[in-house]
């Protein structure tokens, strides 16, 4: 390939990675002020990424339950978040939440209402029912958000797109490289500003809920490009994903309206229900309960529990099967949730920490925003049910803004053609033959296996450092070898290994930020460290790469209003 | 030990001139579903096939719809018996980018 094909240039105003739920509303948001948007999405809009997978609700304190106020959401989450969530930002988050759902009620979502207001339940860690529910759940959410961005003439989508380098000159964004997985060319892409929306990192882990695009793309690229990310370690587990069969594994089966009916219950091997009477655990919690469970020995050979609607009454039978979302695609596959005891674990649900930005979305390169599950210091160490989409969609709209703010305020940026032709190589370098070739495939399974032994549920100080060794094998004797052949169009092995690249980072990012906190946290829990250590560790840990090395450090989280109890 | 099943898949190129029929055998020892199917074969088979490996694991979003045994279907719902034929093929009435990767954006 030649430097021209490489070099296949498109100037815009916003550039914005990532075609899930905070880069359409960050398209949406920019196209509003004027900008020129370009939107680069992994795969089909609405039929690629994390969203079209959500659950049905959306939290926001919309004033309608009368002792709910934005002063006891911003607690709740805040305590929700275990103290490391940024304070500012959370205030960002309940301030616009009410604004965002309205928003989206006006793109065409359907909220749910009952006697005349909004349906409004109330998901663990909540003090007050407020989060509202909407038919159709994540997939009709980014069906109403492709339509208002498809609709505005001045944003281009491309589908289909993998980015693969943000370009970066004298120390502030000038756009991105990526690869036309169509055609299998090059395109730079330069833009005043960038906006990161690609989402987090499940796929590190050997079971998870995530789609196989989740592959830590965007937290990849910024640490590459000097951005810096907080809070790695922190992952959240949702607690029972399906395990087995092979045609439902990965199977979110939700725990949260079954709890709160009384209609299931939790079982090891032993047949034991395992979970403490009138309890009603938040995702963290009750991750740590059911991997305990399986570490001490009473789990399947699979390595899960058993979730358990067999004993389900009449009346909690007919509530559950409006409620719960996995009740129809287990029916498609002539599984009955009340007649069979299904095997779950613990999967990677969502990662929690990511790129470090302020209210705005921006990060610390000039130019560069980012908001979604990609960015990292909303939720803190745990994240409530239904607050998913209220970030996407405040921070969303918030970079977006921001971001054509920037672009209006600055010249045409130019790249630095020594950056792209690097760029180009390193992508390049899996089409030339190897000696002893690997499949990147290969490489993905040995990773998961590494961070599942080490980057788990529970964590402890030798197995972190054997999966950070295990690690660095892997990244020294076996990456070299990936070698892909076959046409260039639509080239999934080729495609495989950009993502291999991207999750080896950020394990290897999770598995260095999981070692340096020294204490116990929301989904972070180390038997080692057992204990949360609000006198030292009301801290993030932080990296970057300094020198061509890992860096991490940890600093203070920025408190404004609450301070844990203790500390008061 | 499995049963032998043979998958046919009609393959082609954008561009490219004819499709052809390339046919698969693997081992099944249950039912397992097409897009299950498709990520055996280019795993342990062929690394040159191309489908559109996304799942959303609920059978909702349709990224994984294609001809199976002449019907529009989904993938990841359709299952597939032990020792049973099937003949997988793109989503009639879009552009084929590759294999089984069509354009949802484009209709024929």
């Amino acid at each position: 390939m030649n430097l021209h094909e490489a070099a296949d240039m498109l100037i815009t105003e916003v550039l914005i990675i990532g075609g899930g739920a905070a880069g359409l509303k960050a398209a949406i948001e920019s196209s509003n002020m004027g900008a020129q948007v370009v939107l680069l999405s992994k795969g089909p809009l609405g039929k690629s990424g994390i969203t079209p997978l959500g659950f049905t609700g959306i939290t926001a304190c919309i004033g309608q339950e009368p002792s709910d106020s934005k002063d006891v959401h911003f607690r709740d989450h805040v305590i929700g978040g275990r103290f490391i969530n940024e304070q500012n930002l959370v205030e960002a988050l309940v301030e616009d939440a009410p604004r965002v759902v309205k928003e989206l009620e006006e793109y065409g979502v359907r909220f749910l209402r009952e006697k005349g207001g909004y349906k409004l339940t109330k998901p663990p860690g909540n003090t007050y029912p407020r989060m509202l529910r909407f038919s159709g759940g994540g997939h009709a959410l980014i069906g109403a958000l492709r339509r208002q961005v498809l609709k505005r003439p001045n944003v281009k989508v491309l589908e289909d797109f993998v980015a693969t380098a943000l370009l970066i000159r004298d120390g502030t964004i000038c756009g991105a490289l990526g690869l036309h997985l169509r055609t299998g060319e090059f395109q730079t892409l330069v833009a005043k500003s960038v906006i990161l929306a690609t989402g987090g990192f499940g796929q590190i882990w050997t079971l998870t809920d995530c789609p196989p695009d989740s592959t830590g793309d965007g937290c990849a690229l910024a640490y590459r490009a000097g951005v810096r990310l907080v809070d790695m370690e922190q992952q959240l587990f949702y607690p029972t994903v399906a395990l087995s069969p092979g045609s439902i594994r990965g199977l979110e089966i939700s725990y949260e309206s079954a709890l709160a009916l009384g209609a299931i219950h939790l079982r090891n091997t032993l047949g034991e229900n395992f979970l403490i009477e009138g309890l009603y655990p938040t995702r963290d919690e009750l991750s740590r309960f059911v991997f305990k469970e399986i570490i001490e020995g009473r789990g399947t050979s699979h390595g899960g529990i058993f979730y358990d609607a067999t004993g389900c009454t009449e009346e909690a039978k007919a509530k559950l099967k409006k409620s719960l979302s996995a009740y129809k695609r287990l029916k498609e596959f002539g599984i009955d949730v009340f007649n069979k005891q299904i095997e779950v674990a613990p999967g990677a649900h969502t990662s929690l920490g990511g790129i470090l930005i302020n209210t705005s979305g921006e990060t610390n390169v000039p130019g560069l925003f980012a908001c979604g599950e990609v960015s990292g210091n909303v939720h803190g160490a745990n994240r409530l049910a239904g607050t998913a989409y209220t970030d996407t969609q405040v921070f969303g709209a918030r970079s977006g803004r921001a971001a054509a703010e920037f672009a209006k305020g600055t010249g045409q940026k130019k790249m630095d053609q020594d950056q792209v032709r690097a760029e180009v190589a390193r992508v390049i370098r899996f089409l030339q033959t190897k000696r002893r070739p690997l499949r990147p495939s290969v490489l993905k399974q040995k990773i998961k296996k590494a961070t599942f032994c080490g980057l788990g549920v529970i964590r402890e100080r030798s197995s972190l450092e054997a999966a950070f060794q295990k690690l660095a094998e892997i990244r020294h004797e076996d990456l070299p070898r990936v070698s892909v052949s076959g046409s260039k169009v639509f080239n999934l092995d080729w495609l495989e290994a950009i993502e291999l690249d991207n999750m080896l980072d950020v394990s290897e990012i999770a598995t260095a930020s999981a070692l340096y906190r020294k204490e116990s946290r929301g989904t972070h829990y180390r038997t080692d460290f057992p204990h949360t250590d609000n006198k030292k560790w009301l801290a993030h840990t932080s990296v970057i790469l300094r020198d061509s090395a890992l860096e991490v450090k940890s600093y203070p989280v920025r408190i404004t209003k609450l301070w844990p109890e203790e500390l008061k | 030990m499995g049963v032998k099943t043979t998958c046919k898949i009609v393959r082609s190129e954008l561009g490219r001139g004819q499709s052809c029929v390339q046919t698969y055998t693997i081992d099944l020892e249950e039912p397992v579903t097409v897009l299950m199917v498709l990520q055996q074969i280019y795993e342990t088979e062929d690394a040159t096939l191309a489908f559109r490996n996304y799942q959303c694991y609920r059978g909702i979003c349709h990224a994984c719809m294609m001809m199976i045994n002449g019907r529009k279907m989904r993938s990841c719902s359709y299952l597939i018996r032990p020792g049973e034929e099937v003949l997988i093929a793109p989503l009639e009435g879009y552009t084929v980018i590759r294999d089984l990767v069509v354009d949802f954006e484009r209709n024929e």
